[in-house]
């Protein structure tokens, strides 16, 4: 009796070997009877066939250059970066000295508030105004006293 | 894996000898320039995507580790730039290049490299028809079954190892190729003698 035709994707596995061996035995004793799924798994090996049988291709000889070229340019961009590396590992313990430095002046900077004076600093300051007013009021008056001389001295 | 000798070559180069990955290339180039050009069907465009792929190996060696078979890894990264590729906006080769003009050149340009050479006018036209009708078949696939399909039928890797490159089930695997030949078989239908 013909047993029950495996799906077509089980055929499709059964070429490629896919299966339990059980499976696999199966569907191999229903293909001496059915013609029908034979056709089919024909069918799959053909479209298989076609494709294998599509001509291959030779690279161009300047596809091994071109290949080495890009290496190249990846060694070469890997070696300065490891250079660039290799600098900043060379003036590290400098750029570090420096930028501790920067950051303890930049803190003290920004702790430093300036002192408060005191009553007898103000009254001090503010005198040493007043004498600087009167200073210049005396000299205002030594050029008037001057100026008087001036006018006097021409008309003699 | 240790028995594969291209991953000793690999785990070699990973140590710095840089004449192991020459010889993994001389090995592998011609497989992957293939799989690249089934995938794409374009020659220069295959061999951007071959170089690519030899270019992730050479920029991936310090951070290997041999999880499968040195040539299952390869053409994982083989597969991922093809799909990068084609999913790339501005792609444009594919069935509508077969579909023209740029098709009989394409298939010129395979029979003068293969050194293929017809022995009549009438088999010239029917080898170059059935070619051209397979590639445009190839190209109309779907990209994830087209993939499945050249991994299992050209690379002969096994559904489990197609699944580990594509980051898919074996079941899905198994449904992909399916698929796959379902279409092929019914665009190359008229080949197939009933």
């Amino acid at each position: 009796m013909k047993k029950k035709s495996p799906s077509e994707q089980s055929l499709s596995a059964f070429l490629d070997g896919a299966l339990s061996d059980k499976r696999m035995h199966q569907i191999r004793g229903h293909l001496g009877d059915c013609t029908t799924c034979r056709k089919a798994l024909e069918h799959y090996e053909l479209g298989d066939e076609m494709i294998r049988g599509l001509p291959g291709i030779m690279a161009r000889p300047e596809f091994n250059r071109e290949l080495w070229q890009k290496i190249d340019q990846i060694e070469m961009a890997r070696s300065q970066s490891f250079w660039g590396m290799r600098w900043l590992a060379h003036w590290k313990p400098i750029l570090a000295a420096g930028l501790t430095v920067g950051i303890i002046a930049g803190l003290a900077l920004w702790q430093y508030t300036p002192p408060v004076p005191s009553v007898q600093e103000v009254i001090i300051a503010e005198s040493i105004d007043m004498l600087d007013d009167l200073e210049l009021i005396q000299n205002l008056e030594l050029f008037e006293v001057w100026e008087a001389l001036q006018t006097i001295n021409s008309q003699g | 894996m240790q028995t594969d000798p291209d991953v000793a070559l690999m785990l070699r180069f990973k140590d710095g000898d840089s004449d192991a990955f020459r010889q993994l290339f001389d090995r592998h180039k011609n497989g992957v320039i293939l799989f690249c050009h089934r995938f794409c069907g374009d020659e220069r465009v295959a061999e951007e995507l071959a170089q690519e792929t030899f270019i992730r190996v050479y920029r991936a060696a310090a951070r290997y580790y041999p999880k499968a078979r040195f040539r299952t890894w390869l053409f994982k990264i083989a597969t991922n730039v093809c799909l990068n590729e084609i999913r790339r906006p501005g792609y444009k080769i594919r069935s509508e290049s077969l579909d023209g003009t740029d098709s009989k050149k394409y298939e010129a340009t395979i029979n003068r490299q293969s050194g293929h050479r017809p022995e009549r006018p009438d088999e010239l036209l029917d080898q170059e028809e059935q070619r051209h009708m397979v590639l445009k078949a190839m190209a109309q696939l779907p990209d994830d079954q087209r993939a499945a399909l050249l991994l299992r039928v050209e690379g002969e890797f096994s559904y489990q190892e197609i699944g580990q490159q594509m980051d898919r089930s074996e079941n899905h695997i198994k449904t992909l190729i399916y698929r796959g030949r379902c279409r092929l078989k019914a665009a190359l239908a008229k080949y197939f003698g009933d």
